[in-house]
C-alpha cells in the first residue's frame, strides 16, 4: 500500500524514514543521535524473518542486541498508518529462542536472553498505531519521530532506554536522517531512475564492457543482500524496466542490451564506447554529458512520458547548478 | 640492478644536489634534489591489485605511455624511461607505489601528470594537512608552505571575496625558525593554513648521516642529504601513516551488507561526516564544483535539492569509478561509500575541502568508544 502523504520533498520518501532513523540510532552519526549505541546496542540484522511457534512468521526491520545486558530489541518501523495484527501478535509472541533459532542471532546467554518488540513511527502516525496496538491488547513501546524521538506509549524493559526515549531526544530535520535503507516496495520509478543511472555510469567508468542486471542492483542498494524477497523482486522488474528503457534511449550511444550465453533468459548490458580510450578533456565532456542525460531521464520518469531526442537536456539542470 | 644498487644509485646522487629546492629551476641539470613519488593504483573494475596484476597493469601504462621498461632482479622494482626522464617505480606495495626520480623536476611531473591522466585508475596520494604537520614532527622543523584559497570553489561573481582577509593564504617559509612563524600565521589565520609543504630534517649522529626532506600535498617528496637510508625511512614513515588511514576509512566506512542464509542480513558501515566549522559561503557554487567532473575533485554526481540548504547526492568517483553518495548542507558533508569504495577519494575529497573551504575541517573516523 502507497504511504498515506506524499513526501513534502524530493528527498528520502517519508516511508523510509522510520527505518533509517533506527539505524542512524545504532550508528555513529555526529549528526545523527547515536542513542541506542550508546547504551550498548549494535546491529545485529536487517529485514530478517523470524518465526513464533504456532503464531507464523514477521519480517523484523531492525534486530538490535545489548550483549551486556544479554537483550534484543526488535523494531517494527511504521511506514505509514497501516499496521497489521497478524504481524503485531508474531512480535508480541517472539522470544529469544525464536530470535536465536530462526532469526540467526547469537546472544551471549542464550539461556537467560530477552527480547522486547518496539514499533517506531512518524509523529503524524503515532495516534492511529497506538490505538491499534491498544485494541489487541498489545503493550509494546512505541517511539514516534518529530522533533525529537519520544516514547509515546509504554515502557522498555531496558530502564535505561526508557529514561532516554522518555525526556525525548532531540533531533534534526527529519530529511537529514542518514541514508542507510533507499527503497522499499512503494518506491516510485523515478525516484529509483538517479540511483540506477549512477550505477551504470560506475561500471562505463570501471571499463566493465559487460554487466548483469543482478550486479547492478547489488551495485546499487547495500542492503540488497539482505531484502526480502517480494523487495527483490519489485527492484529487479524496475530496474529491468529502467536498464531497456536507457539502453533504447538516452545511453543508445553508449549501451545495448545483450544477453548472457550461459543463460540467455539474464539481461546483459554491453558497453558500446571505450571512454577512458579518449583524452582528458573529452572524456570530462562525456561524463558532463552523461550527467545532462541523467537528468533528463530523471525528468521524463518523473512526468511518465516517452523519449524525445530533440529535446534539450541542457535545459534540465537545477536552477543554480548549470554548468559554466 | 637490484634495490641495493637503486640506493646506491640514489645516495650517491643526493649528495650532490643542492638543497635550496625552491630554486630548483636554477640549479644546472643533474643538480635538483631527489623526487619521491607516492600514487596510489587500481584496477580498471575498481579492484585491489595483486602482485601479478600490480607488474600486468605498471607494464600496460608504460607500454601505452611509449616508456621503455627495464626489469631489475627485484620482480617489485622497474626502470622505466622516456627520453631524458627516468623513474625507478617500487611496487613492492601493489597498491601505493613509490617512484624515485633524479630527472627534471617539469619533465618528471608532466610525465607523471600524464600517466595519471592516462590511466585514471592512478591517483596521487592526497595527505591532510595535519598528517604532514606529523610527518613534519619527527624530525626538525626546516620551513613549510601555505596554500590556502577560498576563491576555487565558489562562483566567478564572487570573485570581490579575493579582497577579503584570510580567502586566500600563500606563505612559504624556509628556516629553523618555522614554528615560531607558525604560531604567529596561527593568530592571524587559523582557519587558512592549509600546508601545501613541510620541510624537515632528519639526522643520525652515529653515522654522521643527514638528510632533508620536503613533502608537499600531493605525496611527493624532494631530497637532498647524504642518506638515502634516512629518505627511504621517512617515505616508508609517510607510506605507513597514509596507507593505515585510507585502509581505516576503508575498514570503518565501506556501507556494506552481508546475507544470512533464511534471510535478512548483517549492515556494517558507518558514513563520514565533515564538519564545516563555518558555513559554506555559497552552497550551489560548492554543489557545482564538487559534481563538475573535473579534476582535482573528479566527482560526477546527480544532485537532489531537498531543501534550500540541503542536496543529496548520488555520485561516482571518476577515479576508482566505485559509487558513493552525499548528504550536503552548508554545515556538514556526509558520505556513504560503497561497499568497494576507495578511501583515497575521501582523502582527495579532504586535503581540497582543507585547501579551499577551511584549513581545520578534520575527519573524525568513528571509533568503537562505548562497550557492546
Amino acid at each position: 500500500m502507497p504511504p498515506d502523504e506524499p513526501s513534502p520533498t524530493t528527498g528520502l520518501q517519508r516511508d523510509l524514514i522510520p527505518v533509517n532513523a533506527v539505524i542512524g540510532f545504532l550508528k555513529r552519526d555526529k549528526k545523527w543521535p547515536s542513542v541506542l549505541y550508546q547504551l550498548g546496542y549494535r546491529l545485529a540484522m536487517i529485514e530478517q524473518p523470524v518465526s513464533a511457534a504456532a503464531v507464523g512468521t514477521a519480517e523484523i526491520d531492525v534486530i538490535c542486541l545489548n550483549r551486556k545486558r544479554n537483550h534484543g530489541m526488535l523494531w517494527e518501523c511504521k511506514s505509514g498508518r497501516t499496521i497489521e495484527e497478524r504481524q503485531a501478535r508474531v512480535y508480541a509472541a517472539v522470544n529469544a529462542e525464536d530470535v536465536q533459532r530462526t532469526g540467526n542471532v547469537t546472544f551471549p546467554h542464550p539461556t537467560s536472553a530477552s527480547v522486547e518488540p518496539v514499533y517506531c513511527c512518524l509523529e503524524a502516525d503515532r495516534q492511529v498505531i497506538i490505538d491499534a496496538l491498544a485494541g489487541w491488547g498489545l503493550t509494546f513501546p512505541v517511539i514516534s519521530l518529530g522533533e525529537r524521538a519520544v516514547l509515546a506509549r509504554g515502557q522498555f524493559e531496558d530502564p535505561d532506554a526508557t529514561e532516554c526515549f522518555s525526556e525525548g531526544i532531540t533531533l534534526p530535520p527529519l530529511e537529514e536522517v542518514p541514508r542507510f535503507l533507499i527503497a522499499n516496495t512503494h518506491t516510485p520509478k523515478w525516484r529509483l531512475a538517479g540511483a540506477f543511472f549512477a550505477t551504470m555510469v560506475s561500471f562505463l567508468r570501471k571499463q566493465s564492457g559487460t554487466f548483469s542486471l543482478r550486479h547492478m542492483l547489488e551495485e546499487t542498494f547495500p542492503d540488497w543482500e539482505c531484502m526480502g524477497t517480494d523487495l527483490r523482486r519489485y527492484l529487479s522488474s524496475v530496474a529491468r524496466e529502467i536498464v531497456n528503457d536507457l539502453c533504447e534511449n538516452e545511453l543508445r550511444d553508449f549501451a545495448r542490451i545483450g544477453k548472457a550465453s550461459h543463460s540467455p533468459g539474464d539481461t546483459l548490458v554491453e558497453f558500446t564506447v571505450d571512454v577512458l580510450g579518449q583524452d582528458a578533456s573529452t572524456r570530462t565532456r562525456t561524463f558532463q554529458k552523461l550527467l545532462r542525460l541523467a537528468y533528463g531521464y530523471i525528468e521524463r520518469s518523473k512526468e511518465d512520458r516517452p523519449y524525445e531526442p530533440t529535446r534539450g537536456a541542457e535545459t534540465l539542470w537545477l536552477p543554480g547548478l548549470e554548468p559554466e | 640492478m637490484d634495490r641495493r644498487d637503486m640506493a646506491d644509485i640514489l645516495g650517491e646522487y643526493l649528495r650532490n644536489v643542492n638543497v635550496y629546492f625552491d630554486r630548483e629551476k636554477e640549479f644546472p641539470k643533474g643538480r635538483g634534489p631527489l623526487k619521491t613519488y607516492v600514487l596510489e593504483a587500481h584496477r580498471p573494475d575498481g579492484d585491489s591489485l595483486n602482485h601479478e596484476s600490480a607488474v600486468k597493469t605498471l607494464l600496460g601504462i608504460a607500454g601505452a605511455a611509449k616508456l621503455d621498461v627495464r626489469e631489475t632482479r627485484d620482480e617489485t622494482l622497474f626502470q622505466l624511461t622516456k627520453g631524458e626522464v627516468g623513474f625507478f617505480f617500487d611496487i613492492l606495495d601493489p597498491r601505493f607505489w613509490i617512484i624515485h626520480t633524479m630527472s627534471n623536476i617539469d619533465e618528471s611531473e608532466e610525465l607523471l601528470g600524464a600517466l595519471v591522466e592516462l590511466y585514471p585508475h592512478l591517483d596521487y596520494a592526497w595527505p591532510p594537512s595535519d598528517l604532514m604537520r606529523i610527518i613534519q614532527g619527527e624530525g626538525k622543523a626546516l620551513g613549510f608552505a601555505v596554500d590556502f584559497d577560498e576563491t576555487q570553489f565558489l562562483a566567478e561573481s564572487e570573485s570581490h571575496l579575493i579582497n577579503e582577509p584570510n580567502a586566500v593564504v600563500k606563505f612559504r617559509f624556509g628556516g629553523t625558525r618555522a614554528e615560531v612563524w607558525l604560531n604567529e600565521l596561527e593568530r592571524f589565520a587559523p582557519d587558512a593554513l592549509a600546508f601545501s609543504m613541510v620541510k624537515f630534517a632528519r639526522e643520525d649522529q652515529v653515522t654522521r648521516s643527514y638528510i632533508i626532506d620536503e613533502l608537499n600535498e600531493r605525496g611527493r617528496f624532494k631530497a637532498a642529504g647524504n642518506s638515502f637510508d634516512l629518505h627511504i625511512q621517512n617515505v616508508s614513515r609517510f607510506l605507513h601513516s597514509y596507507r593505515s588511514f585510507i585502509l581505516e576509512i576503508e575498514d570503518v566506512a565501506r556501507i556494506r551488507s552481508r546475507a544470512q542464509a533464511a534471510g535478512g542480513g548483517l549492515l556494517d558501515g558507518e558514513p563520514l561526516v565533515l564538519e564545516f566549522p563555518r558555513p559554506l559561503r555559497n552552497l550551489n557554487a560548492f554543489v557545482r564544483e564538487l559534481v563538475s567532473c573535473r579534476a582535482p575533485l573528479k566527482i560526477w554526481g546527480l544532485v537532489d535539492q531537498v531543501r534550500e540548504d540541503y542536496f543529496q547526492i548520488e555520485a561516482v568517483d571518476l577515479h576508482t569509478s566505485s559509487k558513493l553518495r552525499f548528504d550536503l548542507s552548508p554545515q556538514y558533508m556526509r558520505l556513504y561509500l560503497g561497499p568497494e569504495a576507495c578511501g583515497n577519494t575521501v582523502a582527495r575529497l579532504l586535503r581540497n575541502l582543507q585547501s579551499h573551504v577551511d584549513s581545520t575541517i578534520k575527519l573524525e573516523i568513528p571509533a568503537e568508544n562505548v562497550p557492546a
